[in-house]
């Protein structure tokens, strides 16, 4: 791609808040562009010298880029057999690459080392890590502006903490999708920010409920200004798990220059695009593109590659890629933007912790981009696997049926119910009656790591509409019988407007950790208790 | 709100301080995704579906090893200076049993940290600083984080926070955004002037400036800029003042193991109460120490000791507070790193690990070395300048700072008009670019100075310059500084 062709970011800076205008860049940092003169003996910082620091090397095992797969096994006589050659009692040897982290190297600004990575850093990361995720940025992301910015954080939720300090005052408001992960409203709660739900369907946020809001917006009625920021979760949308398109993030993108809204991408699961659920007996073997280029163009567009104006904070993390213990994400976004975001940086996080940022960077540099790559397509075939497999486990449980949804977040997706299994348990004679009746519905997730179940309460005998205690009360069943799953409740981006029918309890449950025994054994609990739950009158 | 459970040790209860927290931090509520992650991680057996967490298996890192140095050596830091060959590995593994799991080091943890880790630092703060009051343990992200975070926990906009007279911007910077500003408190070359405290605080008039401040920041060892160092009877006072006014100290102390010209451990006592215990005794006791009352938050850093850029330290606070800190970190930060946690955990409690007694044996051969340096420094300076009447200093006891005050009213061009306003501040800018086009930089002293609020006229005629660097570095600078100097006063 040509950067020199593109345009620069437009003049945001209107968007900042009061607090990251009044935000002054440390005194000594300001003085800091002396202490880089050549010449000039510095005895004006506390920085300790490295010869202290009591490490001569630290070295890690690094897996291989190819340790996974990239193709999901086809209909197997049993449904688990490779799992277990995987994941079974017997632990597979790792193929695994040293990592050598040296405390001094030559050319510190190529080559990761301890003296650097372990000294006071500047707020932004090493660089060798800046040089690798600004490339990776330029080929995956392809932003739309020439001037983009990838800055070091310590994961998204401090990139999502810091952009709110630097973008709201207090009692503003905020545009995201009406289901929406509730950590991020946690953050900006006690801000006296809260959040405007914005309609979903099966791509998520919807571009006619987003523009309805935002042209009928009254702020003599709302009594707040219109929103300026968007907050989404495009790819595995958090908890409905639906996948935005390219088409769709366009449609978005165009309104928020309409209206002036900076957006703020949270992409966590970008790299675990699944595809579309298919049923077990009809599955074929599917495999990601072998070519880099065919396989990012396969995967869906981020909003930088619609961003011609430098709007889009885009966050991502190796939280969901290497480890989230590694606490090492990055912005992407234009240089105002990120010139504010350093500075908050610098009086909270600082720079990510010098160890996982050396051995991640080691370990990118030692995979190279394409061998990072090639790392991702491996992961995202293992998180398919793993939904079909978790989904597959449902079919096994309960007799599901498919149709296609029709309202609300369901529009247009692929919507499962699941009802009680004919003669499972010996007890399909005596519940001939209630067999047919859904318990639940799911929607497969077309990416990430988690199934957004509805519970059908409507059916329950018991069943009031002006009792809303069922969602919790079936909550507390699975948890004592050994299943901990979220609550439907946390993600509900307004409680003034909550998408929640009265007759609905919702669920999110995630596949991504548990053992596959454990996947199947949870899906047990499951079945047992949703079935005892609905019996009680 | 009440003090359950938080109780003294010795069975009384502790003053119910909850009103000193913000209404930011009032009205934060539990983050609810980490509030499951918490019940499944109290209820064994269960399983948890809730949080994304990835499989253990989709790491891609499967060992770290930390190759440090042998602590055998008697003096493992010169040793260590001169040849980094003697060396010792701390493991930490995905698969291999180790005193923290990379398994639960790479994974989502607590926003306060892991429990591997708060024990062992739980341990090492009982060895210090014995705390009498109830007291636990967060982690966080190094010393800056941690005073953020305080003052975010426990301050309002419009508030006034007391600091001395010159502290280090990078922390007293991050409340200003807040609208949250300083009044400066006097101090001289024993620390913090109680009767100053004092003085700002029965002085104060709430319907000129507004509600009194409640929160002292203090850097009590090594004081950054002034390396000054509290006594222990200014401890005591400043602490009975705390009581009296209602104030939560900072104990920010980054320099607490670099303290000096303490009298040499005795080997009988090592022998009885190991090394560690023996060496915390030897320190000027911390206010942590002192609190009975559990208005001391205490902020610890690894940075000064093993390595800046590990970004982690702790704080240690009344129990009370403990859980605000938590729901504050999970929707900020997050917890730390879980690779530091994994590297703090081996070093004091691993099976190859250099435990307290290790640990406090690297710590107090870096504090000789660094005695050694600031003795190198100092005698450097008075080489210099030591008869010129130009400049002096005070020999810090504790820190890597050393704080060199310019008598400026012995320049040719110095004046002072009758208000007793002077040019000061203009002669040191120039004596600063000066040092400057010499090749030399040290740090203004201003660029500390918190200002009264009803004046603007720096007391400041100092620089701040540091004994951390080389040898050589050391050398070459004060020569440039002490021939600019004398060249600044004599021509």
């Amino acid at each position: 791609m040509d950067y020199e062709k593109q345009p620069v970011a437009i003049d945001l800076s209107h968007h900042l808040s009061d607090v990251s205008k009044a935000r002054r860049t440390s005194p000594l940092k300001g003085l800091s562009k002396y202490m880089g003169k050549p010449g000039v003996i510095t005895l004006a910082g506390g920085m300790p010298n490295p010869g202290y620091f009591p490490f001569s090397t630290i070295t890690a095992d690094g897996l291989v880029p190819d340790s996974f797969p990239v193709s999901t096994s086809s209909s197997q006589s049993s449904s688990t057999s490779w799992f277990w050659k995987i994941f079974g009692a017997a632990p597979r040897k790792e193929k695994s690459t040293p990592l050598t982290i040296p405390k001094y190297v030559k050319d510190p600004s190529s080559h990761v080392n301890l003296a650097t990575a372990l000294q006071y850093g500047t707020a932004t990361g090493l660089v060798p890590l800046q040089k690798f995720l600004q490339e990776f940025v330029t080929k995956v992301y392809q932003p739309a502006y020439s001037n983009f910015v990838a800055l070091a954080h310590t994961g998204n939720t401090d990139g999502w903490n810091r952009a709110a300090l630097t973008l709201f005052n207090p009692g503003e408001c905020f545009l995201t999708e009406e289901w929406t992960y509730p950590s991020a409203l946690a953050s900006v709660n006690p801000l006296g920010v809260t959040a405007v739900a914005v309609g979903m369907d099966n791509e998520g946020m919807s571009p006619e409920s987003l523009r309805k809001i935002l042209a009928e917006w009254d702020e003599s009625v709302q009594g707040k200004k219109r929103p300026h920021v968007m907050y989404t979760v495009p790819v595995g949308q958090n908890p409905s798990g639906a996948t935005m398109g390219g088409k769709r993030k366009k449609e978005i993108y165009d309104i928020c220059v309409e209206y002036d809204i900076v957006i703020v991408e949270d992409d966590p699961y970008y790299f675990l695009q699944e595809g579309k659920y298919v049923p077990k007996l009809v599955r074929s073997t599917e495999s990601t593109p072998d070519d880099v280029s065919q396989y990012i163009a396969s995967l869906a567009p981020s909003f930088l590659r619609y961003d011609y104006q430098g709007r889009v904070i885009r966050l991502d993390t190796f939280s969901k890629t290497i480890a989230p213990g590694s606490r090492l994400g990055w912005f992407t976004c234009n240089p105002l933007f990120a010139e504010r975001l350093e500075r908050a940086g610098e009086v909270s996080t600082q720079a990510p912790c010098g160890f996982g940022q050396s051995i991640i960077t080691s370990l990118l540099l030692n995979w190279g981009f394409e061998g990072y790559i090639r790392w991702l397509r491996g992961l995202g075939t293992q998180y398919r696997s793993r939904r079909d497999f978790f989904i597959d486990t449902f079919a096994d449980e309960f007799d599901l049926t498919l149709s296609t949804g029709e309202g609300g977040a369901w529009r247009g997706c692929d919507v499962y119910a699941a009802s009680e299994k004919r003669d499972a348990h010996g007890e399909g004679e005596k519940f001939a009656m209630t067999a047919r009746t859904p318990l639940f519905s799911f929607v497969p997730p077309t990416s990430g790591m988690f199934i957004w179940l509805k519970v059908h309460f409507e059916n329950h005998p018991a069943f009031s509409p002006d009792d809303d205690s069922f969602e919790m009360k079936l909550w507390v069943a699975l948890a004592e019988a050994g299943l901990i799953i979220s609550p439907g409740w946390f993600f509900v981006a307004d409680d003034e407007n909550s998408p929640d029918g009265p007759n609905d309890g919702h669920y999110r449950i995630s596949f991504s950790f548990s053992e596959f025994d454990e996947l199947k054994k949870a899906v047990g609990i499951l079945g047992k208790v949703v079935r005892e739950f609905f019996k009680e009158a | 709100m009440a003090v359950n459970g938080n109780v003294i040790r010795n069975g009384a209860p502790l003053p119910d301080l909850s009103h000193h927290l913000s209404s930011e931090t009032r009205s934060r509520i539990p983050n609810p995704m980490k509030a499951i992650w918490r019940l499944a991680q109290r209820t064994p057996g269960v399983i948890n579906m809730a949080n994304g967490d990835p499989h253990h298996t989709l790491y891609p890192i499967s060992e770290i090893a930390f190759k440090v140095p042998s602590i055998s050596h008697a003096d493992p830091v010169s040793a260590w200076r001169t040849d980094e060959s003697s060396t010792q590995t701390f493991i930490s593994s995905k698969d291999e049993s180790c005193a923290l799991s990379l398994r639960e080091a790479l994974q989502y943890g607590s926003g306060v940290g892991l429990p591997e880790v708060r024990e062992v630092l739980q341990q090492l703060t009982d060895l210090l600083h014995a705390p009498t009051a109830n007291h636990t343990i967060t982690m966080s992200l190094g010393n800056v984080d941690a005073v953020t975070k305080c003052f975010r926990l426990l301050g309002d906009p419009g508030e006034a926070f007391l600091a001395e007279e010159f502290s280090f911007p990078g922390m007293t910077n991050a409340p200003l955004a807040h609208n949250i500003r300083w009044v400066p408190v006097r101090l001289d070359k024993e620390g913090m002037i109680p009767e100053d405290l004092e003085r700002v605080l029965r002085d104060w008039d709430e319907s000129k400036r507004g509600k009194r401040p409640h929160v002292l920041y203090t850097v009590p060892c090594g004081q950054n800029p002034t390396g000054s160092t509290l006594t222990l009877d200014r401890r005591k006072d400043i602490y009975d003042i705390a009581c009296r006014w209602d104030l939560i100290i900072l104990e920010d102390d980054p320099y607490y193991f670099l303290q000096y010209d303490k009298p040499p451990m005795k080997a009988e006592d090592i022998e009885k109460d190991g090394f560690a215990k023996t060496f915390a005794r030897s320190l000027v006791p911390s206010f942590l120490s002192l609190d009975t009352e559990g208005r001391v938050m205490r902020i610890d850093s690894f940075s000064k000791i093993i390595a800046p850029g590990m970004r982690l330290g702790w704080i240690t606070s009344n129990s009370a507070f403990a859980p605000h800190f938590e729901n504050l970190i999970d929707s900020s930060t997050q917890h730390p790193h879980g690779l530091g946690q994994a590297f703090v955990t081996e070093m004091l409690a691993g099976k190859g690990g250099w435990h307290m007694d290790g640990f406090a044996r690297w710590v107090k051969s870096l504090c000789d070395e660094y005695q050694r340096r600031r003795d190198f420094l100092a005698k450097l300076f008075d080489t210099e300048l030591g008869d010129s009447g130009y400049a002096s200093v005070e020999i810090p006891e504790a820190g890597m700072f050393l704080w060199i005050k310019i008598n400026i009213d012995k320049h040719p061009k110095y004046q002072k008009d009758g208000a007793g306003r002077s040019n000061m501040l203009l002669l040191m800018e120039e004596l600063f670019q000066r040092l400057l086009e010499a090749g030399v930089m040290m740090m203004p002293g201003y660029v500390f100075e918190i200002m009264d609020e009803d004046t603007t006229d720096s007391r400041c005629n100092h620089f701040r310059t540091t004994f951390a660097g080389d040898e050589d570095t050391m050398e070459k600078g004060t020569g440039v500084f002490g021939k600019t100097v004398r060249t600044f006063f004599e021509s």
